[in-house]
């Protein structure tokens, strides 16, 4: 970098750590607050980043995409990070917002970072989900993952007419027990949290479990149609799910997927992306083929549909494993199962990208715990009570309900939107490791270079030129997938110079190089006077390489 | 005056009536009307040609300025070229709300070069519009159905199929750009117009050790030799320069993308189903149109028109569970499939992936995959077309000497470019020669109105078995203890159900509703359906007893509920249904 940059991106760094408080970093921001910060990093970073707006959602919003190139404008491989996707979970909104606030205020001392933005790009989009991330902040609060689109769950011709209701005037909606002799639910023996009734505590008291609110609209159903929406994580068309009411009328029906999907197909130079969900295939990778990539796709197209990652992408994923379980040690969760019609998979599958994604964060179990059971809601309560949130279960208390004057009804249990959500005091570490995360993906991409232009003389005028290509980084140049998918772009190597040519093409094109130094080579059989001619690498991912050799 | 409506349109439209008009339509009146069509339609329109979008957008305004009580005309949306998508909404619009009625669904073209489905559409609004103040047939159908009309759901490439130089089988695709070959470059090398006549035609090359001949019987037909003759050609394929310098030639031309394997529900990738492009609904037109039918919850019947090979053909596309129909609507389909084999002489009524071959992502499946819209899609112009004779299914476009019989017995050799020497930058002297753009998959111009007017019958055939639902016993009985029983039973008077069993089952649209009200909520006691009113067997509905739940009404079946409520009140029943008209009844 020269002493030209070096001043004003001292005063953004300053400026900008001013702005952003230690006590400002550490917490979940509204999406009008983060809109606002990306405006305003970008603005003052903005030699080495710049935002575009995809789209506006429903309700006004922005869904925001910031592109980070570094000094080096020029085309070069990237990866893409995408936060907010599970609507109720914002710690991973605070993750990419965190990586933006710290490739803004590092960049400029930062010698490796500086040197890495100048082999590779990174996207982000902090937000994809902003009007489902909004109900974070509603009053009453509410667990929603959905966007606002007016949806009939019920099939009974009219939308969203039954939500919850705050019936305690707490502002938050919490659970609400029943008690019922038909229940399916009762009061675990030692610890105070519902289970499913089992064949043990057959002669305890049963229950109806729900969520606080009334029948509003008086069909005998409570809170059956809450207001929207679309689940965004369910709304991709890899094993798209119709009678899901949540997924969608069909995949990529919403805006904000289809601006993900728009933009991800029009930037091929994307080859990795890491999301943010309930699944994690670092801990635990998907289903492989143990056949050769061709093997398989021959099978998938027989049968139709495509199940399993092919063998070769699947080796692929395990060295970002590898890198993953380094950072994060330790990980002991719950894990949950994915949904149908999810982002990440749809990623992999239908765009040909490598993708990796894990969730923001999740209550840890205790490894020292002999008592550990498989009760997600009980282990959940141990972790409240271990770290010191006790306060996140609300004592069980007796109301009037008008839907059932006869019966025994109360609000209590977990508070909502707690348990997805990473506590604002445990933020920091998190953003840690995923600062080093990200590196380390970037830090894998592939690389290219002309390794080599041999030429040889087999008479006056008559020449045979090769041209050698290696990539030198640890990835291949693209998925095995890819190389059956049209998105995912071939490198081109061309004879640039008006030339004679006896065998070869004026162009060929070359699809996945392996990383680690595979080379190929492109060869000519020319003949021209000319004392020299120019060869010419072009890729949408790699950029253009230019090299003259003389002959 | 005798038709004052008539003058003022006359005005509206600003066509002046000159003399030598007035001395046509005498002319026309002292004729013999022939069955069909009306001597003197308000819309001339001469079913005898292919007209371009533009010309289609203005035969529409002019039908629904002609006749506005039975007509809507909407540009639904705009084509990546900005195209207008014209569509018409075709009611009897005295008789109620066009989205209260059971809707039928049709439209042409979707694949740009199979063109005569947008005649075919043209032609079904031209028809019931003419028609609605003679025929009491049509009157009924128009008081009960609404018609939803879109002639050419992609319109640039049917332009570019008209006016630029293609085959038969091209464009196909629309015109949204994409890298076939992953050349990183985008439509570099598509046909070349060697002659500049607009049709892309074959080229061959003079070649002793070529292994193609001339037909000796059929002039201009080559023929492959068999292994002891020795030929005079080499065939190249269309015509085309490499453009690109790659050693292919027309290896990426407009598109390409097949827009009618794009659909939501069968959808999968390309390395599954080629052409079907990044995402469902990727490609601007087709989003605009499913947007536009799945707005339209009350559209019970679709049907697409394409060409060629005389088909009547149902979804599904896949043979995987995942996408098969439901057993229970097979009867169905077979219903109207069958009896269009009667109405289309020469076509055959087929289930697309077993019959012709597996496609996912048509927009067929999505209809019934979506909303369980019954729909169907005709395969326009049959080789029976050519001397009564059906070619072997095995046979795609049917066998070629028929194809050059009739262009030589009945078009006079006008289907034909003959064969003829061009110079060619890569080849040189090459001849090119073929079938024109215009034969082979299209009606010549004296078999248009045939063809538009028996796919219209089997398409009204369809639309006129969309369920129409009536009161067929409404009664009142006291029980005693104050209370009275009422009984309601519907019936659907036509064959097709007002949910598909597959909508039921997939749970893909809101039920019917059979509601009761009165002054006092609380004047209704309970509800029940009955199943079998002889041996009393009901089922109470428990919760919500004023709005019963009702999952169809089967053809011809009818339905019945009952409440106990009290007596001596007034009392309405109201039914709901998205497929059926709504219906209510005072008590
Ligand atoms: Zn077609």
């Amino acid at each position: 970098m020269t002493k030209k940059f070096m001043l004003p991106m001292l005063i953004t760094f300053l400026l900008l750590q001013s702005a952003l408080s230690e006590s400002d970093l550490y917490h979940y921001h509204t999406s009008a607050q983060n809109e606002k910060l990306v405006r305003q990093i970008t603005q003052s970073s903005k030699d080495i980043m710049s935002y575009t707006v995809l789209t506006k959602t429903d309700s006004g919003k922005e869904i925001l995409a910031v592109e980070i190139t570094g000094q080096n404008h020029n085309t070069k491989p990237a990866i893409l990070l995408v936060g907010g996707l599970e609507g109720y979970e914002l710690t991973s909104v605070e993750i990419c917002m965190d990586i933006l606030k710290h490739i803004s205020t590092h960049y400029s001392h930062d010698p490796s970072l500086s040197g890495l933005l100048e082999t590779c790009t990174i996207y982000i989009i902090p937000n994809a989900n902003p009007d489902a991330s909004a109900h974070f902040f509603d009053s009453p609060r509410s667990q929603r993952k959905t966007n606002n689109l007016p949806v009939d769950h019920d099939l009974d011709g009219k939308t969203d007419e039954d939500g919850f209701n705050d019936l305690t005037g707490d502002g938050m909606i919490a659970m609400m027990r029943i008690k019922d002799l038909l229940g399916a639910w009762t009061i675990h023996q030692n610890y105070p949290v519902m289970v499913p009734c089992t064949a043990e505590d057959s002669l305890t008291e049963r229950y109806t479990m729900h969520f606080e609110g009334f029948d509003d609209d008086g069909d005998g159903w409570l809170n059956e149609d809450v207001a929207g929406g679309v689940d965004l994580d369910k709304n991709f068309p890899y094993h798209f799910e119709f009678s899901d009411k949540e997924a969608g009328t069909y995949a990529v029906s919403q805006k904000e997927s289809k601006a993900l999907a728009d933009f991800i197909f029009s930037h091929p130079e994307i080859l990795l992306v890491y999301s943010f969900s309930d699944d994690n295939n670092l801990l635990t990778p998907w289903p492989a083929s143990q056949n050769a990539g061709p093997e398989y796709m021959d099978e998938v197209q027989k049968k139709g549909v495509i199940t399993k990652m092919l063998m070769e992408d699947a080796l692929v994923m395990e060295q970002l494993t590898k890198k993953y379980r380094k950072i994060f040690q330790n990980m002991d969760y719950f894990q949950t199962e994915k949904n149908n019609g999810n982002f990440a998979e749809w990623v992999y599958y239908q765009t040909g990208r490598l993708s990796v994604t894990t969730p923001a964060w999740r209550f840890s179990l205790d490894p020292a715990d002999s008592a550990r059971c498989k009760n997600k809601d009980i282990e959940y309560y141990k972790w409240l009570q271990r770290s010191g949130h006790s306060g996140k279960v609300l004592a069980w208390q007796k109301i009037e309900h008008p839907d059932f004057p006869d019966q025994v009804v109360e609000i209590g249990g977990f508070l909502p939107n707690f348990r997805q959500n990473a506590p604002e005091d445990s933020l920091k570490p998190i953003f840690e490791r995923n600062r080093l995360l990200v590196r380390s993906l970037c830090e894998l991409l592939p690389k290219i270079e002309i390794a080599d232009i041999r030429t040889k003389k087999l008479h006056d005028n008559i020449h045979h030129v090769d041209i050698l290509i290696t990539n030198k980084g640890a990835l291949a140049t693209s998925t095995e997938i890819g190389r059956h998918l049209r998105w995912v772009p071939k490198i081109r190597i061309q004879m640039d110079s008006k030339v004679e040519i006896f065998s070869g093409k004026n162009f060929a094109l070359l699809d996945k190089i392996e990383g680690n130094g595979e080379t190929r080579k492109v060869s000519w059989l020319i003949k021209t006077n000319k004392k020299s001619i120019t060869l010419k690498v072009h890729s949408p991912v790699f950029g253009d390489i230019t090299k003259e050799v003389t002959l | 005056m005798k038709n004052p409506i008539r003058f003022l349109l006359i005005l509206a439209l600003s066509i002046p009536l000159t003399a030598s008009d007035v001395e046509k339509i005498e002319f026309v009146k002292s004729a013999l009307k022939a069955m069909g069509a009306p001597n003197q339609p308000k819309v001339e329109v001469q079913w005898n040609r292919y007209y371009n979008n533009a010309q289609i957008g203005e035969i529409c305004r002019k039908i629904a300025a002609a006749y506005p009580q039975l007509t809507r005309y909407e540009v639904i949306g705009k084509s990546y070229e900005e195209r207008d998508i014209h569509s018409l909404t075709i009611t009897d619009f005295s008789s109620g709300k066009p989205e209260d009625k059971p809707g039928m669904y049709i439209d042409g073209n979707i694949h740009s070069n199979e063109i005569q489905g947008a005649e075919v559409s043209l032609y079904t609004a031209w028809y019931l519009t003419e028609n609605f103040e003679k025929n009491e047939w049509i009157q009924e159908l128009m008081k009960n159905k609404t018609f939803y009309i879109l002639p050419s759901i992609n319109p640039d490439a049917r332009d570019h199929y008209i006016s630029e130089g293609n085959t038969p089988h091209s464009p196909r695709s629309g015109l949204v750009p994409r890298d076939d070959d992953g050349d990183g470059a985008i439509n570099e090398d598509g046909f070349d117009d060697l002659d500049g006549d607009g049709h892309i035609v074959s080229m061959r090359i003079k070649d002793p050790n070529g292994r193609w001949k001339e037909s000796s019987e059929i002039t201009g037909m080559m023929v492959p030799c068999k292994e002891n003759e020795t030929g005079d050609y080499t065939l190249l394929g269309n015509e085309g320069i490499d453009n690109d310098g790659d050693g292919k030639i027309n290896e990426d031309g407009e598109g390409f993308y097949d827009p009618n394997r794009n659909w939501p529900w069968s959808w999968q990738p390309e390395y599954i189903q080629y052409g079907a492009d990044m995402y469902p609904l990727s490609i601007k037109e087709n989003r605009i149109v499913a947007d536009y039918i799945l707005s339209h919850e009350n559209i019970a019947g679709a049907q697409s028109y394409h060409n060629s090979g005389g088909m009547i053909l149902r979804g599904p596309g896949s043979d995987s569970p995942a996408f098969s129909y439901h057993d229970q609507d097979r009867k169905y389909y077979d219903f109207i499939g069958k009896t269009g084999n009667k109405i289309l002489p020469g076509y055959d009524y087929m289930v697309l992936y077993k019959d012709l071959y597996k496609a996912v992502g048509g927009e067929v499946d999505f209809f019934y995959g979506m909303r369980g819209i019954f729909s169907f899609t005709n395969e326009l112009w049959s080789s029976f077309n050519y001397f009564g004779e059906k070619s072997k299914s095995s046979e795609f476009f049917g066998r070629r000497e028929p194809v050059y019989k009739f262009n030589e017995l009945l078009l006079f050799q006008e289907g034909i470019v003959p064969w003829k020497k061009i110079n060619h930058p890569q080849y040189g002297e090459i001849e090119i020669g073929g079938f024109k753009k215009s034969w082979t998959r299209t009606a010549p111009s004296f078999m248009i109105e045939e063809m538009c007017h028996r796919n219209m019958a089997f398409t009204l055939f369809h639309a006129y078995n969309l369920p129409v639902v009536k009161f067929d016993e409404v009664t009142r009985k006291d029980i005693g203890d104050g209370l009275e029983q009422i009984d309601v039973i519907l019936k659907n008077e036509r064959v097709i159900p007002t949910r598909s069993y597959y909508e039921i089952e997939k749970q893909l649209t809101v039920p019917d509703f059979l509601e009761i009200s009165s002054e006092d909520k609380n004047d209704v006691i309970a509800a029940m359906i009955v199943y079998d009113k002889y041996l009393n067997n009901t089922r109470e509905i428990e919760k919500q007893p004023v709005r019963v739940k009702i999952d169809q009404i089967d053809g011809n079946a009818t339905c019945q509920v009952r409440w106990i409520v009290k007596k001596g009140k007034k009392y309405t029943v109201k039914y709901t249904s998205k497929k059926a008209i709504d219906l209510e009844s005072g008590l």
